[in-house]
């Protein structure tokens, strides 16, 4: 996974962040990086769920003709759910970065710079106050989950491991905002459009 | 109940204004309204919605969908689309811009979704039309209006909720569709025609060499659709064959795009990293609105704001036609702040008694609703096809809604229309299953 | 001062069991003069599905819910007994069961801080289907669409091929036979207009499964006693009547099945006794996963005489 994380065209990784102060720098880098990593854990989330239930559409529809393929995957449907909700908050972080999320701009675009800029500090603290809270949230209900031995009903899965996975794609969009709450009060680029996927001629 | 609607309508508004991004605007005016009104620990109630909402099973079928838009988007298969529909379309007045409809009513006969339908035909049309100096605005004014056909053509997700909570027959709410979805369609060609006609600037001069091109070679040209036509049976054969559920033919939808991508010689790396970065982008950005709209959905749900007017409506005593004028705007309202899903649930038990005594077929009801969820996809602010179109053309929302409004005015029109002639719904259910 | 109760049920309005609960909701609005005004917010507005009720009480989230008992098993796996494939074999053997049970669903309503107010089953279960068989092996890898893990088992054991998918799903997948049968209740088959894709109904009685309406303790306390004393009565008295409602709701299910096209097929002594013997082990197996199930359905089957 890393190295494909490196790979796409040369030149293409140099930080937008270089402006920052050191510490600060490498902080945002490290929110970026992971950023990017967790689009491509959502893209694996996206596929492993299509595969899934191509399996399921298979194997039901074999088991017309060869009794010993077994008529369903029980837990198809259930598994879906969870790496479609995987794929949904891994997703987030990097969507933000690319500036993915929508937004009513009406206003942020005939302002003043100064208030501009203090529009999008202030849109991106909102945005991780409210996910930090939402992801606390979330941590106490995967940790309910956990310690009551929560399953589910379809399958005896243990609740905490998928809900966990989706509070660690919350944690990594709150990180984002924080992320851009900074890059926005020191004036740095708010948005990477080079992580987006290239466009067709 | 004043007080609620008026804190809904600033909290909301002031937010979007700041630039605050529209999913967690509306997640964010849901939980300060419960905060405000109700007392609820929300640090409990908030994940579990989440949760819920994010594993909802009947969306599993958007980001399969979206996964094959932008294969197909990112493979050679839209270009040989166009150049199968271009000598056809070529024939209508306004050209290619036909191809937004037209792909729009076919794609709702394979998803229950707007939102997919609107992502995979825009995905595969607009830039083409773009490049090929179309109009912008009816380009993207046709591919919002028609993008909504996904509801009204079976299969049908909203269909499926309103047979669920209403006690109607889902097998006449899909054919009670497709009647008024053709005409819809063919009411959306109409327009781009009459459009055209009147500005013909909005069709590049280039263009009217199509409809010179030699019968033969038009002929010649339906080889191209051939691997459109694949994928159709891919996704139809597989649903209507019995092998696969609605949502699981998406899956053999994506299976389907990527053989034609292989065969086509267009599988690379790199086409494959875009297609996945591709389809998280746009998976996240919907996933984010379905999240706070549903929380919203539900904060109005406890705060009984629809059943509050829907009560006032049903106090009113009106005509059947009043009424039905008055659903309309109740709905025109509700649908700009609210998903249509929610706005289904919370009205239907106040709404649907109503109606049927005011003498309306339940059937009938059915799709007026399916056209005012429709509705509800292409206004402002809360609107999932603008939302969609903004992901693909990064375009303002303002402008978007303002090039789409012909076609609500349409919509608007049609309802009025299915009104006075209730048979253009229910005559092939009654034909099929008397 | 009014005390306002929302209360989350995810079935439709029309469906019986939320019949009865706007039927109990204005009976306590009428003896506590209003002071107690309880809304149902039907088909699942509120944002809660079904499993999550037990918890969603619990936590306050919703002062009252229709609880799904075999809904709740991932929390609390002592609420799956009553789907014992064959353990109570009609509404009389239940009530019988109940006696023995409701202690237990008490008991576990208490840890999850709420109230039991009434316990309300569903009609029996029916297999709907395709086609027509006088035997077991007539129904071999019939493709049957089920609700949950315990009835995939069951159906599994007799040798037809159960499949779990969601609702919505499973209408257009009648249609295009991508499923052939549904195994699930007359109510839910006249739900789902099943006369449109199935021919066969057979009466099997193989599990059930009970609604309970649950308060939340907080919100129960915070009431006065007399208010206390007047639901609770309320409910005890309302009780039988919406027993008798599911009794009437199968009835008048069946009934409409029939009229939609479909036919009622007698299960025969010797495919019952097969189907059960076949699924008997479900019931050792349930007994040791959950412990705590044993002395009740013991006592219930000595009861019964099948001890
Ligand atoms: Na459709
Ligand atoms: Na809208």
């Amino acid at each position: 996974m890393a190295e494909i994380v490196e790979a796409p065209s040369p030149g293409e990784r140099a930080s937008l962040n270089a402006a920052a102060p050191a510490p600060l720098r490498i902080m945002l880098d490290v929110i970026d990086r992971l950023g990017r990593l967790d689009g491509w854990i959502g893209g694996g989330c996206l596929l492993t769920l299509t595969a899934l239930m191509l399996a399921e559409v298979t194997t039901r529809a074999l088991s017309n003709v060869l009794p010993f393929f077994p008529p369903t995957i029980s837990i198809a449907w259930e598994y879906s759910s969870y790496l479609m909700a995987a794929s949904f908050t891994f997703g987030a972080a990097m969507t933000l970065r690319v500036g993915g999320h929508i937004r009513v701009v009406l206003l942020l675009k005939n302002v003043p710079a100064p208030l501009q800029r203090a529009l999008e500090v202030l849109a991106a603290a909102a945005g991780f106050a409210f996910m930090a809270f939402l992801t606390s949230a979330m941590t106490k209900f995967a940790w309910s989950s956990f310690v009551r031995g929560q399953v589910s009903t379809s399958s005896d899965t243990p609740l905490w491991f998928p809900q966990a996975v989706v509070t660690f794609g919350m944690l990594l969009l709150t990180l984002q905002f924080l992320a851009r709450a900074i890059q926005a009060a020191l004036g740095l680029p708010l948005e990477d459009h080079r992580m987006k996927a290239s466009p067709v001629e | 109940m004043t007080i609620e609607v008026i804190a809904l309508f600033v909290i909301l508004f002031a937010l979007l204004a700041g630039g605050l991004w529209i999913g967690l605007t509306l997640a964010f005016t849901a939980t300060l309204l419960l905060a405000m009104f109700r007392s609820i620990p929300l640090d409990k109630l908030l994940p579990q919605y989440a949760w819920n909402i994010l594993t909802t099973q009947e969306l599993l079928a958007l980001p399969l969908f979206i996964l094959m838009g932008e294969l197909l988007f990112r493979t050679r298969l839209s270009r040989s689309l166009f150049q199968g529909l271009a000598p056809w379309a070529g024939l209508l007045p306004g050209r290619l811009l036909h191809v937004n409809v037209i792909g729009c009513t076919i794609f709702a006969a394979i998803s229950g979704s707007s939102a997919a339908t609107t992502q995979v035909i825009g995905r595969m049309s607009l830039n083409e039309l773009l490049r090929r100096g179309y109009s912008r605005d009816i380009a993207i004014g046709s591919l919002a209006g028609a993008g909504t056909l996904g509801f009204l053509i079976p299969p049908s997700n909203i269909m499926i909720i309103y047979g669920v909570l209403g006690d109607v027959s889902i097998l006449k709410l899909f054919t009670a569709g497709v009647l008024p979805g053709l005409l819809l369609a063919g009411t959306f060609m109409g327009w781009v025609m009459l459009h055209t006609t009147l500005k013909p600037a909005m069709v590049p001069k280039a263009e009217a060499q199509l409809s010179l091109v030699p019968w033969a070679e038009r002929f010649a040209a339906l080889k191209d659709l051939a691997p459109a036509l694949f994928l159709i049976a891919c996704v139809l054969g597989s649903m209507y064959g019995g092998l696969a559920t609605p949502s699981e033919a998406a899956a053999v939808g994506v299976l389907g795009a990527a053989l034609v991508a292989y065969f086509q010689g267009a599988m690379s790396q790199q086409v494959v990293r875009d297609v996945m970065i591709g389809s998280v982008i746009t998976c996240s950005m919907i996933a984010l609105i379905v999240l706070g709209a549903s929380i919203l959905g539900n904060a109005a749900a406890f705060l009984g704001i629809p059943q509050a007017v829907a009560a006032f409506v049903k106090g009113l005593g009106l005509s059947p036609f009043m009424l039905i004028a008055v659903l309309i705007v109740f709905y025109l309202i509700l649908g700009c702040f609210l998903d249509g899903f929610s706005m289904i649930v919370m009205t239907l038990p106040i709404v649907l008694p109503i109606v049927k005594g005011a003498g309306f077929d339940e059937v009938w009801f059915g799709i007026f609703l399916v056209l005012a969820v429709e509705m509800a996809q292409i206004t402002p602010p809360v609107g999932f096809n603008l939302f969609v179109i903004q992901g693909l053309t990064e375009d303002g929302l303002g402008y978007i809604a303002r090039v789409t409004a012909p076609y609500l005015i349409i919509m608007i029109a049609f309802v009025l229309l299915l009104t006075l002639f209730p048979g253009i719904v229910t005559i092939l259910p009654r034909l099929l299953y008397g | 001062a009014t005390t306002n109760w929302d209360m989350s049920t995810v079935w439709p309005d029309g469906n019986f069991h939320t019949q009865n609960a706007m039927a109990f909701a204005e009976e306590v609005k009428k003896q506590t003069n209003g002071a107690v005004n309880i809304t149902v917010k039907a088909g699942g507005q509120l944002g809660f599905k079904g499993p999550e009720h037990l918890r969603a009480v619990r936590d306050g989230l919703v002062p009252l819910a229709d609880v799904l008992n075999i809904q709740q098993v991932g929390d609390e796996p002592f609420m799956g007994v009553e789907s014992i494939p064959f353990l109570a074999g009609s509404m009389d053997e239940l009530k019988v069961l109940h006696k023995y049970v409701r202690p237990e669903y008490e008991k576990i309503a208490a840890r999850n801080n709420q109230k039991i107010l009434y316990i309300v089953p569903w009609p029996t279960q029916y297999l709907h289907l395709k086609v027509k068989t006088s035997d077991v092996a007539g129904l071999k890898n019939i493709k049957i669409r089920v609700p949950d893990k315990n009835a995939v088992d069951m159906l599994n054991a007799i040798g037809m091929a159960a499949v779990m998918i969601p609702w919505g799903e499973t209408i257009p997948a009648l249609a295009s036979g991508a499923v052939a049968g549904v195994s699930t209740s007359s109510v839910s088959g006249v739900d789902g207009k099943f006369w449109e894709f199935l021919k066969y109904v057979y009466p099997t009685n193989h599990v059930w499964s009970s609604q309970m309406l649950n308060v939340n303790l907080d919100s129960w306390k915070a009431l006065t006693p007399e208010q206390q004393k007047i639901v609770s009565d309320v409910a005890a008295k309302m009780e039988p009547t919406f027993w008798a409602n599911s009794l009437k709701a199968d009835v008048d299910s069946l009934n409409r099945l029939k009229e939609g096209g479909m036919e009622v097929v007698p299960v025969s002594d010797a495919m019952m006794t097969e189907i059960r013997a076949k699924t008997a082990p479900q019931m050792e197996a349930f007994l040791k996963r959950v412990p705590a199930a044993d002395a009740p359905v013991k006592a219930y089957l000595a009861e019964m005489k099948r001890g």
